[in-house]
């Protein structure tokens, strides 16, 4: 009887799971993006991963995960250990460390990331309902998208979307559209987000950071990022290290001044 | 009224559905309609949320609106079109695709659609590099623009990666961690000694480094033990040619030289680093072979006290300003580091250094001894010579395997150490010499086998040491007790020493459920010392020999066996750690000639408990609470007398020393990283308990007698500590305060009174740093302290301190670097005041194109001879002078080849 009503319960929850906290599809995305605007010819790549569930959606970095795994399954299980390291070394350093959860029901974002040394997190609000959506249309690698235009950070963004796939999300914090966005960048091209494949997978779509994370606001933290990018040596002092050579603290400083072209420019909450 | 309409994929239907509301609109050519309503789905339970509505041209099918669901279901679109009719489209990833067409009129629409399941076809456009496969020749990583043109040694590269940080000493942290392991090409040639690699590696041989987090070194325990430490593994692009670097300096005064050769190859199977050095500029270059990772150190665990000499020439306390400054040597070493990889994949390695370095110190001492009934003042000077030579050899070897873990070490060590002293007391000329050899050779051997899902961990350490030393003093001093007051010219200490060592454990490592580790030890160690002294007083080539109490024929015993436990626990915001040891200690002490003996034999508990609590994300909270009981060894305990120096003896006549102290360190901190302020607070309190206080006896010559008596004596101290530091990012500047304050309590047994000793320090600091991050940085760091030490109720005297130090970095062009430093230096006495100050500068020149580099180098421009600081301890009060290094000005260039 009691076994009954404890298969039950659980079905009851694991349906509840289900629908909320675990994915259906994984959406890959290959990120390119030119970080220095003063070298545009500098561009950078990256892999980003959109985990779909019903209401609920995670974006992450495809590096960063695999390097996550890795060390989880070393840990975990009787693993070919020969391989453990080379694996490690065979993943590509994750550019873009943040992590979103995107809650459509309740319309807010929360925003994970890492300003050395310490793990930040924010909630801000989804404004999905911000799109011209035009008559356009396109062929994008067997799908047909229509394009849409949005404001975000600073920057015009162009969607295109295909009304065929009924995921209404996309990668970073857009989505609302009545389709899956296929590819999206800002105007002068400086991000651009594209589709490069679509699986089923279920994924657990909550986020938890290395270290307790602190709370802060959007505009908080898009200034701190640039407080650490236009000063890190000073920044780092007061995370604990010290850079003592002076040529070298002046060498670091330069390549963060590589950073100075952030995907969102204006923060104003 | 509503109707529904099941399966009408393909079926256009032209059918009104009218509703509750119907509004008309007067639009000439574009009419707009709004098309509202309510979804729901067969399935009541499901969400009807999200399901996405296309209103379309029924004709060319051009789309011209859209609308989403709410979570209701509801939608309400504007349409502008001059359609007649419509087609709507709902669609969503649960439904059935559902089509309608209706007439383009403002209405209100109630839609019931099927529960279907859409499967998005799996699609791949590009595939991504799996990285699952192990590619032998592969291993890529490379570590983006953090090198460049002016990069010579991997050590300049090191220090610009973040979350690395680079000691003076050379020890490197990754988050604030020592690291477990260097790795060069995934070998450890140097084992902990990576100091030889860090500064002379040339940087351009270096392909990429890797940090390699929750590494764990040994293979074997991969699965089993999670490590939270990381390992560097350099990635070498230049492989099987030489490489390496060089410095040749030059200066003045006097004629200074300063070279350094280490050239080193890498294959896949071999490797070697060779180092040669030489200098005579004050630089220390035993540095290099400090093992500075610390498992390499931990190993030493449960390892044999290192040993200490009973005598020697009495050493200048070394002040608080950098050694180089006080430093006169004449400094060689050479180093050679070989490791070559089997077949089998066994590694044998092989290190061995030679140092053979000669430096000089010389000043003066003037001490005040506060006595119960008198207070002694002693006006002495010092010019002391080290003469050191020192061998190292180990060879080690290796089998590092998934399956299995075998390692044997073994070292031999030559120590050939011999001091000088010259000493002015009282108008007298004390002359000293002390002949310090010693030979040691020892065996580590330790493997490790899983069984099951243990792992087993043994480890076997033996280890023999001998050493025949002695020490002259001339004229001999003591007439009294020796001589019956005859004077004489030479008195002669000597000490025959030999032990044997050995450590046997067996130890095991248990990953539990739910983040908690079990390690287990059990373990053996044995250990037996033997120490002989005589004495003897000469004069012109008549000897006398000195009988007891002046004699020793000690053997020292001991035999402890132990079962050590430790759980650790390590969540997200909690980590703990609680070691429990229990051991059995039994040491016997016996000198027949003395006929004298002492024994222990006892059950020991030393529990230690860790905590960390993360509060929020900004603060948390450290708390470690400690027992231990630690017996002294051979140096603590001989009944008869030994010479200390040119003018103390000592005797340890008593029963085996023990400590037993009960410690509290309590410690907090915020971080507030969007505020920039960060800070702590620690707290820590020791009680410690003692069987055995020092008697000391002070005679007006400055003769001092030092005896050991059985009285039970307790010490108790406190120590608290606060820094604050915030960044305010408008001017790059980074300000830090600091205070401190310790307390210290104790008994001690002066000219047969005894007394309360205690001794309080009361600090504060100050610091800044300026980094302006193209042109210029400052630093600017200034301390100022009270110390006081009172015995009885009289207060001995109180020293204050106010030190500053600056320092100012410019970068003139590119590559051109000029810095100056400022250091001051204001030590206080009730009556008496030093004040000194130091500046130097650098100016370097990075040849373009290169990594070469040339620097002019000039220390104590202000050409300082001679630096004074105070001490206070227990019962007496120390000034001490210290002959500095004169003005010197040096040429260096520094290579790589």
């Amino acid at each position: 009887m009691l076994s009954f009503v404890f298969v039950l319960l659980f079905n009851f929850s694991a349906v509840e799971i289900q629908e909320k906290d675990t994915s259906e599809y994984a959406v890959f995305y290959e990120v390119e993006f030119r970080s220095d605007s003063t070298d545009l010819d500098f561009v950078s790549k990256d892999i980003m991963v959109l985990f779909v569930g019903k209401n609920v959606s995670k974006f992450r970095n495809f590096y960063q995960m695999k390097r996550d795994s890795l060390i989880k399954e070393a840990a975990a299980q009787n693993m070919d250990v020969d391989n453990f390291i080379p694996y490690l070394n065979q993943v590509q350093k994750p550019k873009m460390s943040y992590a979103i959860v995107k809650d459509w029901g309740k319309k807010v974002y929360e925003y994970h990331d890492l300003i050395f040394p310490d793990h930040f997190v924010f909630e801000s609000s989804l404004n999905g309902n911000n799109w011209e959506v035009l008559d356009e249309f396109d062929e994008y690698e067997g799908h047909k998208v229509q394009r849409a235009i949005t404001n975000h950070g600073g920057r015009v963004w162009e969607a295109w979307f295909s009304a065929e796939i009924p995921i209404n999300d996309g990668p970073y914090v857009f989505g609302n559209l009545p389709g899956l966005i296929l590819k999206i960048n800002d105007s002068k091209n400086h991000y651009s987000f594209q589709m490069i494949k679509i699986e089923k997978k279920n994924e657990v779509l909550s986020h938890k950071a290395k270290r307790k994370p602190i709370k802060t606001t959007r505009s908080k933290f898009f200034e701190m990022q640039h407080d650490f990018n236009t000063n890190v040596i000073g920044k780092m002092v007061s995370g604990g290290v010290t850079l003592t050579d002076a040529n070298q603290a002046k060498d670091v400083q330069k390549r963060y001044d590589r950073k100075n072209n952030p995907l969102e420019i204006k923060v104003i909450d | 009224m509503y109707i529904s309409f099941r399966n009408c994929k393909r079926r256009f239907q032209l059918t009104v559905i009218l509703g509750l509301f119907f509004t008309f609109f007067n639009q000439t050519s574009f009419s707009q309609s709004i098309i509202s309503g309510k979804v729901k789905i067969t399935n009541e339970s499901k969400s009807v949320f999200g399901v996405n509505i296309f209103v379309n041209n029924p004709k060319s099918l051009a789309s011209i609106s859209y609308g989403i669901t709410d979570e209701k279901g509801g939608f309400s679109i504007k349409v502008q079109s001059d359609s007649d009719s419509l087609l709507v489209i709902f669609r969503s990833l649960t439904t059935q695709e559902y089509q309608l067409m209706i007439a383009n009129q403002t209405q209100n629409l109630a839609v019931i659609l099927e529960e279907g399941v859409q499967e998005i076809p799996e699609f791949t456009l590009k595939s991504i590099k799996n990285p699952v496969t192990f590619k032998n020749d592969t291993l890529s990583y490379a570590v983006e623009g953090f090198t460049n043109q002016n990069d010579r040694v991997i050590a300049d590269i090191l220090k610009k990666l973040p979350g690395i940080e680079v000691l003076d000493n050379g020890r490197i942290l990754y988050e604030g961690k020592g690291i477990q392991k260097f790795y060069i090409d995934g070998m450890d040639l140097l084992e902990g000694k990576y100091n030889l690699a860090s500064r002379n590696l040339p940087a351009d041989a270096v392909e990429s480094i890797q940090i390699l987090e929750n590494h764990q070194p040994l293979r074997v325990l991969d699965s089993l033990v999670f490590s939270d430490r990381a390992s560097l593994n350099l990635k070498l692009k230049k492989k099987n040619v030489w490489v390496g670097t060089g410095t040749a300096g030059l200066g003045a005064s006097p004629l200074l030289y300063e070279g350094k050769f280490s050239p080193m190859t890498f294959s896949n199977d071999l490797q070697m680093l060779f180092n040669v050095q030489s200098n005579n500029s004050g630089k220390d270059i035993a540095q290099e072979l400090n093992v500075l990772t610390l498992e390499d150190l931990q190993e030493k665990i449960g390892a044999q006290e290192g040993f200490k000499p009973w005598f020697g020439i009495p050493s200048l306390l070394a002040p608080t300003i950098r050694q180089d400054r006080f430093l006169f040597n004449q400094s060689q070493m050479i180093s050679a580091n070989v490791l070559k990889r089997n077949q089998g994949g066994t590694d044998l390695r092989t290190n061995i250094s030679y140092i053979h370095d000669n430096h000089r110190q010389q000043g003066g001492i003037n001490t005040s001894y506060f006595l119960p009934n008198d207070t002694i003042q002693l006006v002495e000077s010092h010019q002391n010579k080290f003469l050191n030579k020192e061998l190292d050899a180990e060879l080690s070897w290796i089998k590092n395997e998934k399956k299995s873990f075998l390692k044997n070490n073994l070292n031999l060590n030559l120590l050939k150490n011999r001091e000088v002293g010259m000493s002015q007391l009282d108008g007298v000329n004390w002359y000293q010499n002390a002949n310090l050899p010693l030979f040691s050779i020892s065996n580590c051997f330790q493997t490790l086998k899983p069984i099951g899902r243990q792992l087993l961990n043994i480890k076997s350490d033996i280890g023999y040491r001998q050493a025949k030393q002695n020490f002259a003093v001339s004229p001999g001093g003591f007439e009294q007790q020796l001589t019956d007051g005859l004077p004489y010219e030479r008195l002669n200490q000597q000490i025959d020493y030999q032990s044997i060592f050995a450590h046997h454990t067996v130890g095991m490592t248990k990953g539990l459920p739910k983040n908690w580790t079990y390690t287990g030890n059990i373990g053996l160690i044995y250990e037996i010392e033997g120490m002989g002294s005589n004495l003897q007083t000469s004069v012109g080539d008549s000897q006398g020999e000195i009988s007891k109490p002046f004699l020793n024929d000690l053997i020292f015993r001991q035999v402890k066996s132990y079962i050590h436990s430790q759980l650790n626990l390590k969540k997200e915001n909690f980590n703990l750690q609680f070691k429990f040891p229990i051991s059995h200690v039994n040491i016997n002490v016996e000198d027949e000639l003395m006929s004298q003996q002492s024994e222990v034999a006892r059950i020991i508990l030393e529990p230690q408990l860790y905590m960390k609590y993360f509060l929020t994300g900004k603060w948390n909270t450290t708390l470690r609470l400690t027992r231990k009981n630690d017996f002294n060894g051979i140096n603590d305990i001989h009944y008869g007398f030994i010479i200390r120096n040119f003018r103390t003896f000592q005797q340890r006549a008593s029963s085996v020393p023990e400590v037993l102290s009960n410690s509290l360190n309590y410690g907090i901190n915020f971080r507030d990283p969007i505020n920039s302020i960060f800070s702590s607070f620690n707290y820590s309190y020791v009680d410690s308990r003692h069987n055995v206080i020092m008697d000391s006896e002070v005679t007006s010559s400055g003769e001092v007698f030092y005896r050991a008596l059985d009285l039970n004596n307790r010490g108790v101290s406190h120590l608290t500590n606060l820094r604050i530091s915030k960044y305010l990012s408008l001017f790059k500047t980074n300000l830090t305060f600091s205070g401190n304050y310790q307390q210290r309590t104790n008994e001690q047994i002066i000219n047969s009174v005894l007394s309360n000793v205690r001794y309080e320090f009361l600090g504060s600091g100050f610091e800044l740093q300026i980094n302006s991050g193209k042109k210029v940085n400052l630093s600017y760091k200034a301390n100022l302290n009270f110390i006081s030490s009172q015995v009885g109720e009289l207060k001995t005297g109180g020293i204050m301190q106010f030190n500053h130090n600056a320092s100012l970095d410019v970068f003139i062009f590119e590559n051109q670097t000029a810095t100056l430093k400022w250091e001051h230096y204001d030590n206080r006495l009730s009556g008496g005041r030093d004040l000194t100050g130091f500046v130097d500068f650098m100016y370097q020149y990075k040849i373009k194109n290169s990594r070469w580099d040339i620097s002019l180098q000039g220390q104590n421009i202000l050409n300082n001879s001679n630096f004074g600081t105070f001490t206070a301890d227990s019962f007496f009060l120390r000034q001490q002078s210290f002959l500095l290094r004169p003005r010197q000005v040096m040429v260096i260039l520094n290579f790589v080849f």
